[in-house]
């Protein structure tokens, strides 16, 4: 009987020896044998994850440190339909929350791939508010709350125009991509962008490390003057209203820097809603039109420069003048008998200004054009600059014709831009000044600010003061509307004719107006573009007005004293 | 002279006699490794407590950062937005004021005042930057010396 309990007990504890030993066995190949790689992934799987941690975007500030373009948190709400498991709970939720129909998202739920599996995500809505994003958050975080399973509440750095289409073509935007489009924002991309790091996150408390701190993009300082692109665009919405007009652009620049202060552009568009919108790049930097007669500071500058006339040289108009077969005449088709240089830009003569170019011959006029940066982009730093186009003698579509035409600003092309800088050397004494819209860029505790730079000398101070003389008796003579009581005032207007395939379009125009003051010390010039106003084609009558309600207000914003005052404080000096 | 082999056989005899002797002998041993066992274990959960009570910290100071973050830029961008120029515009129209034309500003010359003559604000000069542990070990030693001494100021 003991010999048969004992030998029980020995089976038992052989058995229990032998699962003991096995699982031994087992315990040690799971430790050390050809599994353990797969075993460390799960645990990795289950224990962290991969995040990527963006650096947030540099902000974009005018020159006072007024803040244009900063960010901002919103949500992207999506579902898993294979991780839902109350269709009606979810799809009610959702209804509630965004406001759509509840059909629509309950279908969201059920949707399937093409294999038929429930889909792995649908995305529905992107995007939504913070405080909508965070109640949901908050929702999915209530125990006792909705079931929400399933739902996919992701944030998203958002760009923050806060003065809604306020510069909006200069500033660009950012998609959803994180990307910059149009203006500075594409132009500064690489700048702005901050770095995009891959980190591990840690679920178990024992390994968590600190998250990786990628550097963030760096500030952008513009030299843009929030007040005055409000006021531009304010006074260029007026224009386009009140003329008729389909379009428009005005810019205003500090000729003696290059510095932009203001770039308006109607219709404009709200960047915080760049989805909803089409948008166009910026026409300030990338319309091309013929500038038409506008474009005769720069023949009247290249001649003077030139030598082959004098502020006070004679001719007598007839009202036609022939150049390379083709009879050219005056916008009235009016002969304007004996006339001097100013005279041929107070009456914005064709015939004159063709007599001038056809004295220079193609190849200097062709030279001062190059000089002045016609039919070259100027290199501000916006994305989508054209170039313009100016043909050339040994063109193909060169004709001798041309020479005469392209006096008066038809049969050359040129952008807002590009006409305001080669403007801009008359009234900064000869030197055209790169244009530009960065003031500093802030990285961190470093400053890296822009100079101004010299982009050409196409003519000397005594021409361009000389010049600036004529143009601004030119204003007072015969385009009073551009005047400011105590400020000398110069420019010059244009109206363009378009062209359309077999000539020029007869009811449209394009009007401009370039100016400058005050004349002896310049401190702005503005280039009004008005593009096919309805109720004048001229620009004497659309785009010198709007200059005019600009300057008067303009010098006011941009404490510039009154002429006397200017040289009685110049004299105390 | 009692030799060596005696000696052992006395003390066996002793330990046969009461076998309780050999029993203390063991539970003293075990009671003393368990101790051992014990205080190393608790000494390392303490640590691993420590540990996981800091990780869990960092990972509720990362979560509470990124929430102040977004919270900053929100803040950021109400207050540019209710800075904006179209607000700003509006409030001061509300308030009865007007933009001023040029011929309403009155610019004064002032005898002896020269365009960008400002002061320029020098910042004030700073204490030499120190750092937060100056203290080397010997330092400390002396100092806690002399305190327990009765030295120590």
């Amino acid at each position: 009987m003991v010999d048969s309990v004992r030998g029980r007990l020995r089976f038992i504890l052989g058995l229990f020896a032998v699962i003991t030993g096995l699982i031994l066995i087992r315990l040690v190949s799971l430790q050390f044998g050809s599994s353990v790689a797969f075993f460390e992934t799960q645990r990795d799987l289950a224990s962290s994850y991969r995040v990527q941690i963006t650096a947030p975007r540099g902000k974009i500030f005018d020159r006072d440190g007024e803040l244009l373009a900063t960010n901002d948190v919103q949500y992207a709400i999506g579902i898993s339909p294979d991780f839902v498991t109350n269709a009606e709970s979810v799809a009610k939720i959702l209804s509630q929350t965004l406001s759509r129909p509840y059909s629509e998202l309950y279908a969201m739920t059920q949707q399937k791939s093409e294999n038929g599996q429930p889909s792995k995500y649908v995305l529905v809505q992107r995007p939504v508010t913070a405080e909508i994003g965070e109640k949901l958050i908050a929702m999915q975080k209530d125990l006792l709350g909705p079931n929400l399973a399933g739902v996919v509440v992701e944030p998203m750095q958002r760009r923050v125009y806060p003065g809604g289409t306020m510069a909006a073509h200069t500033l660009g935007f950012v998609g959803y991509d994180s990307k910059g489009y149009f203006g500075v924002e594409e132009f500064y991309n690489d700048v702005l962008t901050g770095r995009t790091v891959t980190g591990i996150k840690q679920v178990v408390p024992f390994d968590v490390a600190l998250n990786p701190n990628p550097a963030q993009g760096s500030d952008l300082y513009l030299t843009l003057d929030r007040e005055i692109q409000a006021l531009t665009e304010q006074v260029l919405a007026d224009a386009t209203k009140k003329y008729g007009a389909e379009s428009g652009t005005i810019i205003v620049m500090e000729p003696k820097t290059g510095r932009i202060l203001a770039m308006a552009v109607a219709p404009s568009f709200d960047p915080n809603k760049f989805v909803e919108q089409n948008i166009k790049p910026n026409p300030a930097v990338s319309a091309q039109f013929e500038p038409g007669s506008g474009f005769k500071i720069i023949t009247m500058a290249s001649a003077l420069q030139s030598g082959v006339v004098t502020p006070e040289s004679k001719y007598v108009d007839t009202g036609f003048i022939e150049v390379g077969g083709v009879i050219i005449r005056n916008w009235n088709r009016a002969a304007w008998g004996p006339q001097d240089m100013t005279g041929i830009l107070q009456h914005s003569l064709n015939v004159g200004s063709a007599m001038l170019a056809v004295k220079m011959g193609p190849q200097k006029y062709y030279n001062y054009l190059s000089a002045f940066g016609i039919g070259q982009p100027t290199n501000i730093d916006l994305s989508g600059e054209a170039t313009g186009r100016v043909k050339r003698p040994g063109d193909r579509d060169w004709y001798e014709s041309d020479l005469g035409t392209n006096a008066f600003g038809q049969g050359v092309a040129t952008t807002p831009i590009q006409l305001l800088v080669a403007a801009s050397a008359v009234a900064n004494q000869g030197a055209m000044m790169q244009p530009h819209l960065l003031e500093k860029v802030v990285d961190g505790n470093s400053v890296h600010s822009t100079r101004p730079q010299v982009l050409g000398r196409p003519i000397s101070p005594d021409v361009a003061n000389m010049l600036s003389n004529m143009l601004q008796t030119s204003v007072e003579r015969e385009t009073k509307s551009v005047m400011v009581n105590g400020y000398k005032i110069a420019g010059k207007t244009g109206t363009a004719q378009i062209p359309v395939p077999g000539g020029y379009d007869k009811d449209k125009t394009i009007a401009t107006f370039i100016g400058w003051g005050p004349v002896d010390d310049p401190q702005f010039i503005v280039l009004v573009k008005l593009d096919k106003p309805s109720t004048s084609i001229w620009g004497s009558e659309t785009a010198a007005p709007t200059f005019g309600e600009l300057a008067k207000r303009l010098v006011v914003l941009m404490k510039i004293p009154p002429d006397n005052v200017r040289r009685s404080l110049n004299q105390g000096n | 002279m009692m030799s060596f082999r005696s000696r052992y056989d006395d003390v066996t005899r002793a330990f046969r006699q009461a076998p309780w002797r050999v029993q203390t002998q063991f539970i003293a041993t075990f009671a003393t490794i368990a101790v051992v066992i014990v205080a190393l274990g608790g000494m390392y959960l303490a640590e691993a407590s420590r540990t996981a009570t800091a990780g869990r910290d960092v990972q509720s100071l990362q979560i509470q950062k990124a929430e102040l973050e977004m919270s900053i830029n929100r803040l950021n961008a109400s207050i540019a937005q209710m800075k904006s120029v179209s607000r700003l515009e509006n409030r001061v129209r509300e308030m009865g004021f007007v933009a001023a034309q040029s011929t309403q500003v009155e610019f004064i010359v002032v005898d002896g005042y020269r365009k960008g003559q400002g002061q320029t604000a020098t910042p004030v000069a700073s204490a030499p930057e120190t750092p937060d542990y100056n203290e080397t070990l010997g330092m400390w030693l002396a100092r806690t010396l002399s305190t327990m001494i009765g030295l120590g100021g």
